[in-house]
């Protein structure tokens, strides 16, 4: 009976192994073809590779048209193009040399910066040249990628321009506060919109502006030559001017976005520009939201002072060789069984029956992790091998204790030992760092093993 | 055993004063990945085999440290990422290339492009405010489970043992002239994890320890 016990718990282990270590292979479409059910694992960007990309500072001249008003940049618009629009090329560059500082350089690094974590990055490097100017990024491969190439390098610039002379500019961004994505429903369908919030005083303007009064004050100041009368003396001339229904013209980065005149007052200092079409297909809206975010991104983090553009642009695979990692884990291995031998010379047939119990919790982890698609970084592997430490340790403890009652004291006293380590781990796994939330998901996963594994695993095979 | 501990602690304070001083003269030794270097890209129609042109760059480059990496996934386009590159090493590793694979590449048209050092603090930066937060969180926690032992006693390790070991890996790495990496970093964020779990053991066997103590004094 004692055997039959013994036997039908290592066929367990060896089921459990087997499927940790090998997988579960099911017929795939066509039946001769199988297809492992449990997913493989999720690396990061360490060991994938990553999209690198150089950003220089552009070089282009400003493009003017016939009323030599801005229109673009020689980026923008080649030879051709200026000419059959009838524009010219000035000789002014975008970026004039008095601001190509070392203070702007960073200044742009940093919005960049703030640009690339606000689209949801959570891995990349980012240095630059302070020579050149030059901005150097690694972000991961993946479906932000493209998104967060073509818009980092917008200027995130926002007017507000008078339609029919843009001379006149009511709003810029020192007036404006911040930009959210909202959602609006009709009868027809849903639609997203980018709802823009200014300040005070562009909250006033906007007032003026939607109820056809815009005043403008000028302010005159007047000094005497007389010395009695060298008192501060101003003049406060107010002119008003009454304007027909105002029609604005929002600008950002300089490109016209749209064009309107206000249907009602506005007196809450937003405007909401509608992104996208008034649909009920969700794919579409959630395009839309995307596109949203991003130009709210832009918004949000600043107006570069200076005009970057994408010089390179490519994938690159990781430099950390697949047989790097091999040997780490080959190394890693030969210690634990190592460590695992010697639980077994020492321990003797109780050893023999924890290491199964210590193989079977390996191959149930590493389940674990493929199944809730842990990204694996150079964290967590240094995070995984805590975890096999300290189940080791946990084993070592448990393996000669035969009294139920001692078991779930000594077991009670590695919970609360353990306390600590896990909260910390489910706040790493909130960071929006991506090697952090790595660690902290391969942590989690691990202790709550360890917790359940002993009690459950681990205690049934020792036979207490 | 107060002797021991002694010597100890100033073996620790010298390995550190000892570090600072190095980093303050020489700084850190960078592994490639964030060190200043040179990069070209090369391309074929064919395909390039990443063990070929490993050959190819270390006969121009000799013991200068490379790494030659895939770009896409099309298996035709590699980059050649080293400290430095100069224009007669890529005009010899475009001509080595040619002749391996019978293109007409042009060294004129192969950019050495230059990638700025990431800032090691740049690196570092983003565990900093985690690392506090959660120190802090786990100070409160110990301080309200282990008063029995003495909340200055608590407070002083649980923030002195975190920062001493940094310190401490940081000047090994600094004397020894260990390429600073993504690796180095990923181990010092194991060792303050190692360190906190440690710390949980020793207060909570010190406390169970004053428990016995009060149980049998009663």
């Amino acid at each position: 009976m004692k055997k039959l016990k013994l036997v039908t718990k290592v066929i367990a282990i060896i089921i459990i192994c087997l499927i940790g270590f090998v997988g579960i292979y099911l017929p795939w479409k066509k039946p001769l073809e199988m297809n492992n059910k449990i997913k493989d694992f999720s690396l990061g960007k360490d060991f994938t590779g990553y999209r690198e990309i150089f950003l220089d500072l552009s070089e282009a001249n400003k493009v003017l048209d016939s009323d030599k008003k801005v229109v673009g940049d020689t980026d923008t618009y080649d030879d051709s193009s200026i000419k059959s629009n009838k524009y010219t090329k000035s000789e002014e560059k975008v970026n004039s040399s008095e601001s190509l500082t070392v203070e702007n350089y960073e200044k742009s690094k940093s919005i960049v910066e703030k640009r690339i974590k606000a689209l949801g990055v959570q891995e990349y490097n980012l240095s630059m040249d302070k020579e050149t100017g030059r901005i150097y990024i690694q972000i991961p491969e993946n479906s932000l990628t493209d998104r967060v190439v073509s818009n980092i390098t917008e200027i995130g610039s926002i007017e507000l321009k008078d339609s029919k002379d843009s001379s006149k500019v009511f709003l810029t961004n020192q007036n404006f506060k911040n930009a959210k994505v909202m959602y609006g429903s009709t009868t027809t369908g849903s639609a997203v919109y980018l709802e823009m919030q200014f300040d005070k005083e562009g909250k006033n303007i906007l007032k003026d502006l939607s109820e056809n009064e815009y005043k403008k004050i000028e302010e005159e100041k007047s000094s005497s030559e007389d010395e009695e009368n060298k008192a501060d003396e101003s003049d406060k001339k107010e002119t008003e001017e009454k304007a027909e229904q105002k029609e604005v013209t929002i600008y950002m980065s300089g490109s016209e976005v749209t064009s309107t005149s206000f249907e009602e007052p506005v007196t809450d200092g937003k405007i909401s520009l509608r992104m996208g079409q008034v649909t009920k297909d969700t794919d579409s809206l959630q395009e839309s939201a995307t596109s949203a975010n991003a130009v709210a991104t832009i918004l949000n983090n600043g107006v570069m002072p200076l005009k970057y553009k994408v010089a390179e642009n490519r994938y690159i695979k990781s430099e950390i060789k697949t047989n790097i990692i091999r040997n780490l884990l080959i190394v890693v291995s030969v210690v634990f069984v190592v460590l695992l031998v010697l639980m077994i010379i020492k321990h003797k047939i109780r050893g023999v029956l924890a290491t199964l119990s210590y193989i079977a919790f390996v191959s149930l982890y590493l389940v674990l992790l493929r199944i809730f698609n842990v990204t694996i970084t150079m964290e967590g592997i240094i995070g995984g091998i805590i975890v096999l430490a300290l189940n080791y340790i946990i084993n070592i403890k448990l393996i000669n204790i035969k009294d139920n009652k001692k078991y779930y004291k000594t077991y009670l006293d590695i919970i609360i030992k353990l306390l600590p380590i896990f909260a910390m781990s489910i706040i790493f796994v909130f960071i929006p760092v991506m090697s952090l939330s790595s660690l902290g998901m391969v942590m989690f996963w691990g202790i709550a093993l360890i917790l359940a594994h002993n009690v459950a695993v681990t205690k049934y095979i020792l036979d207490i | 055993m107060k002797n021991k501990n002694l010597i100890i602690y100033i073996v620790i304070c010298l390995i550190i004063i000892a570090g600072i001083a190095v980093w303050e003269a020489k700084g850190f030794r960078t592994e490639m990945q964030f060190a200043l270097r040179k990069e070209i890209e090369l391309t074929n129609y064919t395909g390039i085999d990443i063990s070929d042109m490993e050959s190819i760059v270390s006969e121009v480059l000799g013991n200068t440290k490379f790494m030659v990496q895939p770009v896409e996934t099309f298996g035709n386009a590699v980059v050649v990422v080293a400290k430095d590159i100069t224009e007669e090493q890529r005009d010899s590793i475009v001509t080595k290339f040619n002749e391996k694979y019978g293109t007409e590449v042009k060294s004129e048209n192969i950019k050495i492009e230059s990638i700025p050092f990431t800032r090691i603090k740049d690196v570092i930066k983003e565990y900093l405010a985690p690392g506090i937060a959660t120190l802090l969180l786990v100070l409160v926690y110990f301080i309200i489970r282990y008063k029995k032992i003495g909340w200055k006693q608590v407070t002083l390790k649980t923030i002195l043992a975190p920062i001493v070991s940094e310190l401490l890996l940081f000047s090994i790495i600094s004397i020894t002239r260990l390429p600073f990496s993504r690796f180095i970093v990923s181990l010092g964020v194991g060792l303050y994890i190692s360190i906190i779990i440690a710390l949980t053991v020793m207060f909570e066997n010190k406390r169970n320890k004053l428990l016995k103590e009060l149980e049998s004094n009663t």
